[in-house]
């Protein structure tokens, strides 16, 4: 059996009812969607299965939800996915199980408006100090002035 | 009695614009805060803008050093995506200059590692013989820097047998120089002093602080994406992962040193069994993708790159996501340059210890910052006063 389903079917055996969508896409790349409530259980789970490297977590926009996508894993990529509802967009911090993980989850808050709950330092890291409360750049609804074609 | 040092936005050690803001007492660092927000242009914004075709432009633009790496992720990243791949011979073409641009930005970092502990001559040496691969890079590409070699479906150009010749000779040539390098960095005492033991990063540290690439190594953490998961043609090229056991600058150094002649094999074995064939098939400038999403690392000479992109079925990306080396690497650094326990930092090694991750403002801080006046990491005195371990 392939490292991939050994950890798509240990996921199963320990946390089954949770997960949402389990998707092998290819050799070393794993989808995982969970609703926000499992998120940080799946990440503890996988890490105590030896998949013990965050390399990023990405903020998306989905159009009626947001979601939280971390990167696990060297040899394979497991993309753990939460759907997070728009009316309240709340999520658990990592920071606890993934120390390195404070950087990528302020940066997906102040992106996107994602609050991180746990994060102990979730403030102002990458926008201007004068960029207005409440405007989430990376938000679908945000029209830039930046950028504009150069033509 | 602590004061404040600092150093930057505009500082001799470093040529890129950053701001590091120290705490010193006495000639010993206690803190460091980093501000990167001087250099940036939201770039995952704007590829929201851009076709795919587009985006490989201003994905080029990340970064001159790194640029090729930034361009191999993206070009497999959609190659993905739209479920079409570049014929054999792309690849290797593709890894031949990967690992040319590996070569030239170690050689790089060497000179610049030299020079930050202050030998010039060493730097002036090293960066001579980079001129051999920038030669080569220019040979085979028609520019220097940003190479614009790789395009979605394969490559711009073929490489002919002249050109093969070519490289294969400069690459003895720094091949020879690049041995007697090494020998110099192990042995020659004033390195050794400067580099064996300073910028301590644990081989836990560097776990739990999600280091990548040479750092990472060099604290015995066995991780290189080329090696883990293949991409181009690396799972057909030989080549053995770097590791070093002893956390230190000088172990950072070797790592790079030794990565350079596993690079130079790299390529003469890509020469030797090149696939024929086509260099590229033929991609519309304008296409839409099918709904869906990817993920996409290669090994940068900094460390492990990852491109995230989805799709919503339109001719541009819906989501376009950049995470850089540096960026990865940023939070064990404010670990290496904070005094703990025994382990003190002299304001003396702040060059070389900030260095030695071979920092990329402009890849960190492009990437992270949506409006053109941003500001970067403003509270890190308060998140590094967390990690203090004294």
């Amino acid at each position: 059996m392939m490292r991939e389903e050994e950890i798509v079917e240990e996921l199963k055996k320990k946390l089954g009812g949770v997960l949402k969508e389990v998707k092998i896409q290819r050799a070393r790349r794993v989808t995982i969607v969970v609703d926000r409530e499992h998120y940080k259980e799946v990440l503890k789970a996988l890490k105590d299965m030896g998949v013990d490297f965050l390399e990023a977590i990405t903020g998306v926009d989905a159009g009626d939800h947001f979601e939280v996508i971390a990167h696990v894993g060297r040899d394979i990529s497991v993309a753990v996915k939460a759907l997070v509802p728009k009316d309240d967009p709340r999520v658990d911090s990592v920071v606890d199980i993934f120390r390195g993980a404070e950087l990528y989850e302020r940066e997906a808050w102040e992106m996107l408006g994602i609050v991180f709950e746990g994060n102990p330092r979730l403030r102002r890291a990458f926008l201007p100090e004068d960029w207005p409360e409440g405007v989430y750049p990376l938000r679908k609804d945000y029209r830039p002035e930046h950028p504009k074609p150069l033509r | 009695m602590a004061f404040y040092l600092p150093v930057g936005p505009q500082h001799p050690i470093h040529p890129e614009a950053i701001l590091l803001k120290f705490k010193v007492e006495g000639e010993q660092v206690v803190d460091v805060d980093i501000d990167a927000s001087y250099v940036h242009r939201g770039i995952e914004k704007a590829l929201e803008y851009k076709t795919y075709t587009q985006g490989l432009y201003l994905i080029e633009r990340i970064c001159g050093i790194c640029n090729v790496a930034h361009s191999t992720c993206y070009v497999i990243n959609i190659e993905e995506l739209i479920g079409k791949e570049a014929p054999p011979r792309a690849q290797y073409l593709r890894l031949i200059l990967e690992e040319l641009a590996r070569i030239h930005s170690h050689l790089l970092w060497l000179g610049l590692a030299a020079h930050l502990i202050g030998f010039e001559s060493l730097f002036m040496l090293i960066f001579r013989d980079r001129e051999l691969v920038m030669d080569l890079i220019e040979a085979m590409t028609g520019n220097r820097v940003v190479t614009a070699y790789n395009v979605i479906g394969g490559v711009r150009r073929d490489l002919d047998d002249a050109l093969a010749h070519k490289i294969r000779e400069a690459l003895e040539r720094v091949r020879e120089r690049t041995r007697y390098y090494r020998k110099v960095l192990m042995e020659d005492p004033t390195v050794r002093a400067r580099t064996v033991d300073v910028g301590y990063l644990s081989t836990s540290e560097a776990r739990e602080l999600l280091a990548v690439g040479p750092v990472a190594r060099a604290s015995n953490v066995k991780y290189d994406v080329r090696a883990d998961d293949p991409y181009i043609a690396h799972d057909e090229v030989p080549f053995n992962v770097v590791v070093y056991d002893t956390c230190d600058v000088w172990g950072r150094v070797m790592v790079r040193v030794d990565e350079v002649l596993e690079a130079i094999d790299m390529i003469l074995y890509a020469l030797d069994h090149m696939p024929s064939g086509d260099f590229r098939i033929k991609v519309p400038p304008i296409f839409r993708a099918p709904p869906g999403e990817n993920v996409a690392r290669v090994e940068a000479p900094r460390g492990e790159l990852l491109h995230y992109v989805r799709s919503d079925g339109s001719d541009k990306p819906y989501r376009y996501k950049v995470r850089t080396p540096t960026l990865a690497n940023l939070m064990a650094t404010m670990q290496m340059l904070k005094s703990r326990g025994d382990r003190v930092v002299y304001v003396a090694d702040i060059p070389i210890i900030f260095g030695s991750i071979d920092p990329c403002i402009c890849c960190t801080a492009r990437v992270l910052i949506v409006d053109e006046r941003g500001r970067v990491i403003e509270t890190t005195t308060d998140e590094l006063a967390r990690m203090k371990r004294w």
